[in-house]
């Protein structure tokens, strides 16, 4: 009896690890191999058309660093990533508030609220660019006829505006995730909890404030955490908008770093800003994890 | 028979089939095709070339991958990179110099010999250690394209100096509609972080007499070859940021295509470019092609000069399998019906390197070429002055590719001209770049 229990269980374990091992496999080769090559490219010396690789040790890191460029594409990188999460927190809350009322035809503004979020980042660039546009873009037309501005704005073109406008078009792109996952979890607060509040004489923003806020700390926790992380490393997006520029103002790390590998054949040089980005974004998920818990026990 | 043999039955036939499918598939020699011709009438003819070739040649599989020109760089690199780069690409002769050095490349002098090695005009062969490395289809130079309406009623003749230039484009930067706001601009200057800007900067350095490095044999080059340091770098730089005053405020936003819609959507007075303006031109505002002249780059004496060119040509990965094959295919589409057809696909863009054919009956028997010939005769002969980027001592040297695609001219374009770094910090910042990419 002992014996065929020990084998079923064997059996079974030896199933299980026929079952998992396609996807160890699979993130074996396209994550843990290109993960450990990178890392192993950011201590060589390596021209992108040249197979000879040499061990420099830190050399890439210390030319990196020595560089204006690097400490720019990394403040445009924390001022991008921060202030697309916080737009997109504050427009996915809002609507996720808003989506949560009752009025006619909600189910048709739940659907349309998702359209930014589905389409593809390459046509969102493109809509937006032309709607930018200097000459001919709907938007510099119609500031003008309105009389707000009397020359057209090269938003896109200029150091002062090229940052700002990607950011808001990046909020208006993503913050639907932020609405999805706020409002299914707004729709499984129990509705005794307000109408106890309001007995007691709670106005509406008190009730946002201690009951709809504490309520969404876990979803907030992940969404920022997924969106902090998805942002930080956007490449698409800015790339088809500005392509890093104007004069690199809006050139961050992901973008110096194909421009060091794809323009430069640094390929050193770039997997060690990649490094770099990995291990920032570790310390800054660390950072957060404890910052959370904290305010958690709090 | 009963349901379950005739499902069989099915079965069998089915797995049969998709044998013999697959079993032809294995047994094709293979070609893959990158090229950076991706507008939409050059796709076209590749496919029915690559159609033509293959119903002759049914052993031969040619799988095209066509990339946009801002994008092809990096692309190819990234392949080459991987290990894997695609058998046959058509890129510039630019690329080709570095591709060569680094040993990634088939010698390609058996194709020339079909053609004739004297048949080619120019610069446009690639001759490295006595060896052809490419098969030039098509030579283009930039000229000055203008509003001879615009120009004539402002009392402008054609630009041919610096100062007619820069006289033009200021007088012809103008609020039109008397809203009080400028709404047309004298030239199109693009300034998008591309390849673009280094290029148009090229024509005025090399205009103006200077160079970027002196000429020396590639193993000897050494950092005390730049030569950025020529005052007459420091005029070309000057005059080029007097230019784009007169250049609409997205400029820095500009890259070739933003470049050549402004001109055809009448926004702009002149650009330039190769042929594809006349052809964008003629097909989205033909009244503006009827009223559109081209002109050599003007220079400071008015004398043309060296100009920059590009050569589009076919090379063969040293890791293709079937050579002979690859040599075979590109041969075919550079030659006869197919290749007057890619030729006549974006009219005037595309002018064959090879003498015998540009000035052929078949090459210039199309509407475009009777009704604009002056426009197509100055693309022609500007050809005769047309130099590749990276071959501005006449040899090829690699370090200036690579510091073209690398951007390091842009960026040092832009930090002057955008940014206004003063002229002195943006050469300097510019040459240590240059130096980084000196050979070891």
């Amino acid at each position: 009896m002992t014996r065929r229990r020990f084998s079923l269980e064997s059996q079974e374990r030896r199933l299980g690890i026929i079952l998992i091992l396609p996807i160890v496999v699979l993130m074996a080769g396209f994550i843990a191999y290109p993960f450990a090559y990178n890392f192993l490219l950011a201590f060589s010396s390596k021209h992108l058309l040249s197979p000879s690789m040499n061990f420099i040790g830190l050399k890439n890191f210390f030319v990196l660093v020595g560089k204006s460029e690097f400490w720019l594409s990394l403040k445009n990188q924390i001022i991008w990533a921060s202030a697309t999460v916080s737009l997109q927190l504050v427009l996915g809350i809002g609507t996720a508030l808003l989506l949560n009322m009752e009025f006619r035809g909600r189910s048709l503004a739940r659907t349309l609220i998702l359209i930014p979020y589905v389409t593809s980042p390459v046509v969102v660039a493109l809509v937006w660019k032309w709607m930018l546009n200097d000459v001919n873009g709907i938007i510099n037309y119609s500031l003008m006829t309105t009389g707000i501005i009397k020359s057209p704005i090269t938003w896109l073109g200029l150091e002062r505006w090229a940052m700002p406008t990607i950011i808001l078009i990046a909020a208006w792109e993503w913050f639907p995730f932020v609405t999805i996952c706020v409002l299914a979890r707004l729709q499984t607060i129990p509705q005794q909890i307000y109408e106890a509040a309001r007995v007691d004489g709670s106005s509406s923003w008190q009730s946002f404030l201690h009951i709809t806020l504490p309520q969404l700390s876990s979803v907030l926790f992940i969404t920022i955490l997924l969106r902090g992380i998805w942002m930080f490393n956007k490449f698409d997006i800015i790339w088809l908008l500005t392509g890093g520029g104007p004069v690199r103002a809006t050139q961050t790390l992901p973008i110096l770093s194909y421009f060091q590998i794809f323009h430069s054949f640094k390929i050193g040089l770039g997997a060690a800003t990649n490094t770099f980005m990995f291990l920032f974004m570790t310390g800054v998920a660390i950072i957060y994890f404890k910052v959370y818990k904290v305010s958690e026990e709090v | 028979m009963s349901k379950k043999a005739r499902l069989g039955v099915v079965l069998v036939v089915g797995l049969l089939f998709t044998g013999m499918v697959v079993s032809g598939a294995f047994g094709a020699k293979k070609l893959s095709l990158l090229t950076e011709e991706a507008s939409p009438e050059a796709m076209d003819i590749m496919d029915r070339t690559v159609k033509a070739y293959q119903a002759k040649h049914p052993d031969v599989q040619i799988i095209s991958e066509f990339i946009t020109w801002d994008e092809f760089y990096p692309r190819m690199m990234a392949s080459i990179a991987a290990g894997n780069p695609p058998e046959i690409i058509k890129t510039d002769v630019n690329e080709t110099n570095e591709l060569v050095v680094k040993g990634w490349l088939l010698p390609m002098t058996d194709v020339i010999d079909r053609f004739g090695a004297e048949d080619f005009m120019g610069y446009s062969r690639c001759v490295i250690d006595g060896k052809d490395w490419t098969l030039p289809v098509e030579y283009g130079t930039d000229v000055l394209y203008y509003r001879k309406d615009w120009f004539t009623k402002a009392g402008l003749e054609a630009p041919k100096t610096w100062k007619d230039w820069l006289e033009a484009a200021s007088t012809l930067t103008e609020d039109v509609n008397g809203d009080g706001i400028i709404d047309r601009w004298g030239q199109v200057v693009p300034m998008k972080r591309t390849r673009t800007i280094s290029e148009f900067f090229l024509n005025l350095l090399w205009g103006n007499g200077a160079t970027i490095m002196a000429e020396e044999e590639y193993e000897e080059l050494g950092p005390e070859d730049i030569t950025l340091e020529d005052p007459r770098t420091k005029e070309a730089l000057v005059f080029l940021k007097k230019l784009y005053h007169y250049s609409p405020p997205g400029s820095p936003t500009y890259s070739w295509g933003e470049m050549r819609n402004v001109y055809y959507t009448g926004k702009v007075a002149m650009t330039q470019y190769e042929g594809r303006v006349l052809h964008e031109t003629l097909t989205y505002a033909p009244e503006i092609a009827a009223v559109t002249g081209a002109v050599y780059i003007p220079t400071p004496t008015g004398e043309p000069g060296p100009t920059a060119a590009s050569v589009g040509g076919y090379v063969v990965s040293k890791g293709c399998k079937y050579p002979e094959e690859a040599k075979d295919f590109i041969a075919f589409m550079a030659t006869g019906k197919w290749y007057v057809e890619f030729l006549h696909s974006v009219p005037g863009h595309y002018i064959p390197p090879m003498k015998s054919i540009v000035w052929s009956d078949e090459y210039w028997d199309h509407p475009v070429f009777k009704k604009y010939g002056d426009i197509i005769k100055t693309l022609i002969e500007a050809n005769e002055r047309g130099i590749p980027l990276n071959r501005e001592w006449r040899t090829p040297n690699p370090v200036t590719s690579e510091i073209i695609g690398g951007l390091v001219l842009t960026d040092m374009i832009q930090d002057y001209i955008v940014k206004g770094t003063p002229i002195d910090e943006a050469l300097s910042k510019c040459i240590e770049e240059i130096k980084e990419h000196m050979p070891k």
